[in-house]
């Protein structure tokens, strides 16, 4: 939202609210003329809505303003009596500004009459007797309310709103489910426009609480040059994706994490400018944040042309902490040296902040991203940029999954955390050391056997437990991992009303979520971050 | 080293003007450490953030002319207080600069004119 359109809706709420209070005290001031702290209260608030429009450019209605403000000055220092002739003029006005005031917030064009003012004038003079000014308009005027077309609706509301929209849709399923087996048209027929209006609710449910993430972005300029100011450093912030939609309890979640990045890039990634000008750099760090979304995922990027990570050191760090062993080191990736500043003996180190430049407090952004069903992602080069990439789902609550067996037990995994699904012959997959690989887009992708993980906890598996001939492979996809989920049997991709799991059993780590599925049978949804990371620590460690 | 910056806390009981002198400031570099709505919040927000100026407008809920201002100039007779008030308070303006207000501005203002008048006052 630009300034002006920000400006804007600040000042019609505000208007509103005012005009609304001041009309209510006025009746209540007529009952009562002489309680002072009434009278007060008008004369505050009309000379608000003066100063207001006029600000706003609304010369004329702050005009109108400006003279009932007079009119209630003289009242206020009993100059003036709000008797019936002034009480009419008073009415007749806030009638005339109430319909005016309809016409704003619609943004249509409207007239003062500047009759009203000369004669209100007149009233604020002291001329008023007998005014046949308003006894006549009085006659004609019609009482107007203008209903605004806006209401407000607390987030707890749209939460339960939600929440029951998520209870219908798991009944539609099951209703769908019991309909296709009676084999009855009438009941088909109603059940597939039932379907319908179930899914729009939903979609209309969800719509709803999508708000600009600008919400969240505009407020981040002020927070940098804070930092900045008190860092003594220089730093420019672009900003771009502000009207990206997003549920407001998704950025809500996540707008610790942001400013936490935020802070970070401008305290710990920007250089001060005497080091940038070393460095041939511009003087003025610079920090672009961007937002956008596709297919129900939002993007956020938060990108520093700072000094950027030395991943070297990070590496060198986490293995001074035991965290990675000493094969490890020597064989690390870039990218997975990058992955390690999250990890929380790592990202809580003041040491490593001071030397590689970042990592304090990452790995509860890590985990707050985690739980929305979303991951970060960093890239970063030492000497020239770092970039933060957080992904998240545009809403909680319905997600697309992909729905198989392992076992005798339904599982789903959100299609985002889903890079392929493949069937592979068993002879296709090989071992080394206690693992299982399958090679996919050229690369070594280690394989989880998930009857194996889920009922035995173990991942270590070996080719001899698999003895069907072709499998059913999920190639899922994790903060940079890959990682192979060997599934007995795959059922259908469908949307899912994701609650979460309530105590006691909220510490399944494997386990993200629970649905009930169209057939009433129960269904969990896989914690795809914390299976790549047990996985990953069992196979590094 | 840069210059440090001048700590502002601006009253005034309209959000949408609080809004406007807010951003018009920050813009201008400097620094907004609260906004106070009523002269409960001022006095408050005084105490406790020491501005070294506050940009005051003079009809608050709770305030009614000069008290709040008079009352601000006894406790912290260092800050700078700039009056912004609407049209129509002549008056009361001349009976702000008596009680100490640095300069005023009157609303609508020009943005110029209000970063040149707090730029004034300053110095």
């Amino acid at each position: 939202m630009s300034r002006k359109d920000e400006y804007w809706k600040i000042f019609i709420t505000e208007t509103r609210e005012e005009f609304d209070k001041t009309c209510l005290n006025l009746v209540e001031f007529e009952k009562n003329p002489s309680d002072q702290k009434l009278v007060d209260e008008v004369f505050r608030l009309l000379h608000n809505m003066k100063a207001n429009t006029k600000a706003m450019g609304l010369e004329d209605i702050g005009e109108l303003f400006h003279v009932l403000e007079n009119i209630f000055s003289q009242i206020r220092t009993n100059k003036l009596q709000f008797d019936q002739q002034v009480a009419q003029a008073v009415f007749y006005s806030t009638d005339y500004i109430e319909l005016l005031l309809g016409k704003i917030e619609k943004q249509e064009s409207y007239e003062v009459d500047s009759e009203l003012i000369e004669n209100l004038n007149k009233i604020a003079g002291g001329e008023i007797y007998p005014n046949s000014y308003f006894s006549q308009k009085s006659k004609q005027s019609t009482d107007v309310v203008n209903i605004t077309d806006q209401v407000n609706i607390s987030i707890k509301d749209l939460d339960d709103l939600l929440n029951m929209v998520g209870e219908l849709v798991i009944d539609r399923d099951q209703l769908m489910n019991i309909a296709s087996k009676v084999e009855y048209d009438s009941i088909m027929n109603l059940t597939s426009h039932l379907s319908r209006v179930t899914d729009q609710i939903r979609d209309k449910v969800m719509d709803v609480r999508l708000i600009n993430v600008g919400a969240l972005f505009n407020r981040l300029p002020k927070i940098i040059r804070d930092i900045a100011s008190a860092e003594n450093k220089e730093v420019e912030v672009e900003i771009t994706g502000t009207e990206t939609k997003i549920d407001r309890n998704v950025l809500s979640a996540i707008t610790d994490s942001i400013i936490h990045i935020v802070r970070n890039a401008v305290a710990h990634g920007i250089e001060n400018p005497e080091k940038r000008k070393e460095k041939k750099k511009s003087k003025r760090g610079n920090i672009l944040i961007n937002a956008s979304s596709e297919k129900g995922v939002v993007e956020i990027s938060i990108k520093d042309d700072g000094g950027g990570i030395d991943y070297q050191k990070v590496t060198d760090k986490a293995y001074e902490l035991k965290l990675i062993n000493e094969a490890v080191k020597n064989d690390i990736s870039k990218r997975a040296a990058l992955e390690l500043i999250f990890l929380p003996a790592l990202s809580t180190s003041d040491k490593v902040t001071e030397n590689s430049g970042r990592g304090v407090g990452l790995d509860v952004v890590k985990t707050d991203l985690e739980k929305l069903g979303g991951y970060v992602d960093v890239d970063s080069k030492l000497g020239s940029y770092t970039e933060f990439i957080l992904s998240m789902p545009i809403s909680i609550a319905v997600k697309s999954c992909l729905v198989f067996k392992v076992q005798r037990s339904n599982f789903a995994i959100p299609l985002q955390s889903i890079s392929s699904v493949l069937k592979v012959p068993s002879a296709d997959l090989y071992q080394i050391g206690d693992s299982i690989y399958i090679d996919y887009l050229q690369k070594s992708v280690p394989l989880i056997y998930l009857s194996d993980f889920l009922y035995s906890k173990t991942s270590l598996t070996t080719k001899s437990n698999l003895n069907r001939k072709l499998l059913d492979i999920i190639i899922i996809s994790y903060g940079g991992f890959m990682t192979g989920l060997i599934v007995d049997e795959l059922l259908r991709q469908q949307e899912l009303v994701v609650k979460p799991i309530k105590k006691p059993l909220d510490n399944l780590e494997y386990y993200g979520g629970i649905t009930v599925l169209a057939t009433g049978d129960i269904c969990f949804i896989l914690d795809v971050a914390n299976i790549t990371k047990t996985y990953n620590l069992e196979v590094t460690a | 080293m840069k210059q440090k910056k001048t700590k502002i806390l601006v009253v005034d009981d309209s959000f949408y003007m609080r809004t406007i002198i807010k951003n018009m400031l920050l813009d201008a570099g400097y620094d907004i450490i609260g906004e106070a709505g009523t002269a409960a919040e001022a006095l408050e927000q005084t105490d406790k953030l020491k501005p070294e100026l506050i940009t005051l407008d003079l009809i608050l809920p709770d305030n009614n002319g000069t008290d709040l201002l008079q009352k601000l100039k006894e406790d912290h007779p260092n800050i700078q207080i700039v009056v912004v008030s609407a049209v129509g308070q002549e008056l009361i303006l001349s009976k702000a600069k008596d009680l100490g207000a640095a300069d005023y501005i009157t609303k609508p203002f020009e943005e110029e004119e209000v970063l040149k008048t707090i730029k004034s006052v300053l110095n």
